[in-house]
């Protein structure tokens, strides 16, 4: 009874039917089934169970709207020449390649979501949504020799389509509110049972920039800030000033008197101030603070006369000069590092001793660039 | 025209010391107009003198 069956329809209905071969294989749709059951036209089924072997093939459009995997199974394998591309034939040279030409709806490549079952929780935070393993060669002391990085970004810019070249601003990342969200470690090994080696060799550069800048920015316009071991600290591009003399400022004797400098020659945040000759530094820090004066009429010798730097109306540092010789315009350089606090101001106050007037001394004190009476500082270390 | 540091030492020769100093006197001038004037006065041999003695030195 069984011949009787083969090679003949156990059913047709008009060009469809049940078939089935010589060999057994069942034809749905088709007299020359290629497998135990081949069916040409649309399979429909409540469910599928079991397990799924070998390969699936489609030459034509193929859509699931719901795949369901029992614990321990695997939605997909790849061999080591496998790929997989969605949406795409071309993977390019990468394992994986998604490639959004669906439409416009679709502005996010892949999403990777964790939430507890009632939403937000506690918990969610410690799932780590992305981890990225490259497990590199690296030589006896552990130290990659590889140097592929983990991310590449390449972003295409182009007029309308053609995607050649890249527009420079190649990778980005948007990060949330809160300290810490995006945080690098750099030189350590992350071995496969989850310690960590070290072998006494960290990567030398945490942050590389190859041929850019870097720019913090923060879109409340507040300074942005750097983390410095466990502080986080501002930065700031350093103020720096220096103003000379203008004009002659006569000294009397035995009487600190407070310089003018009301030219002003360099001034990046507009600290200084020719109204008052001080120097307010608004960011507190370690500040050089320089100073040069050379007096001339000094007819005494010897004779001493004192730079003495003025810290918030008062006297802090100085420096001393000796004339030797009679009208020689003695000169003195000033040079501290003080610590200036976020209203401090500075001044620069001289005395002298050689029982007569004398005054600022430059041939340039009315004019000239290079006055030998000037004041200047400039931020060495932000607090 | 006396400046105040000449005008000291006419009231009180004997507070000049040696290197031209007025003996615990400090004058300054922080050149904002007012001139010079006696930042501190801690000498106990002579008194600090008043705006009017000074005045009448000329």
């Amino acid at each position: 009874m069984s011949d009787i069956r083969f090679n003949r329809w156990l059913h047709q209905s008009g060009t469809g039917g049940v078939y089935q071969d010589s060999s057994g294989n069942i034809g749905i749709g088709t007299t020359t089934p290629l497998s135990q059951l081949d069916v040409v036209g649309v399979v429909s089924a409540t469910s599928f169970t079991g397990n799924v072997t070998g390969n699936v093939t489609s030459s034509g459009v193929s859509t699931i709207t719901s795949l369901n995997v029992g614990v321990g199974g695997t939605i997909l394998t790849t061999t080591n020449s496998g790929s997989i591309g969605i949406n795409t034939t071309d993977v390019q040279g990468g394992v994986i390649r998604i490639n959004n030409t669906i439409g416009t709806g679709k502005t996010e490549g892949i999403i990777i979501s964790h939430r507890g079952t009632d939403g937000i929780t506690t918990t969610g935070g410690a799932f780590t949504p992305l981890v990225l393993e490259n497990y590199a060669y690296t030589d006896g002391s552990g130290v990659d020799t590889s140097r592929a990085p983990l991310i590449t970004g390449r972003r295409y810019g182009d007029v309308v389509g053609n995607g050649d070249g890249f527009d420079g601003s190649s990778f980005e990342i948007s990060l949330g509110a809160g300290d810490g969200l995006f945080n690098l470690t750099a030189g350590a090994i992350h071995n496969h049972d989850g310690t960590y080696s070290y072998s006494g060799q960290r990567g030398a550069s945490r942050i590389k920039l190859n041929d850019h800048a870097l720019q913090l920015f923060k879109s409340d316009g507040t300074t942005p800030s750097v983390g410095l071991g466990v502080t986080w600290q501002q930065i700031y591009p350093p103020p720096v000033f220096r103003a000379r003399t203008t004009s002659a400022v006569t000294v009397n004797s035995g009487t600190t008197t407070k310089i003018t400098f009301t030219t002003e020659q360099v001034d990046t945040h507009s600290f200084y101030d020719t109204a008052t000759s001080r120097f307010t530094p608004t960011i507190a820090g370690y500040y050089h603070i320089t100073a040069s004066i050379r007096l001339s009429g000094a007819t005494s010798s010897p004779c001493r006369f004192d730079i003495n730097l003025f810290i918030n109306g008062s006297a802090s540092n100085y420096a001393t000069g000796i004339n030797q010789q009679n009208n020689n315009d003695p000169g003195v350089n000033f040079s501290d590092v003080v610590y200036l606090d976020g209203d401090d101001y500075c001044e620069i106050y001289v005395n002298q001793n050689s029982g007569s007037n004398v005054s600022t001394s430059d041939a340039d004190n009315t004019g000239g660039s290079n006055s030998m009476n000037w004041f200047g500082g400039y931020l060495v270390h932000p607090a | 025209m006396k400046t105040l540091y000449e005008k000291i030492i006419t009231l009180y020769p004997g507070i000049k010391t040696e290197d031209n100093l007025l003996d615990g006197v400090i004058l300054q001038n922080d050149s904002d107009g007012r001139g010079d004037y006696i930042k501190t006065w801690n000498n106990t041999e002579f008194i600090e003198p008043t705006q009017e003695q000074l005045d009448a030195i000329e």
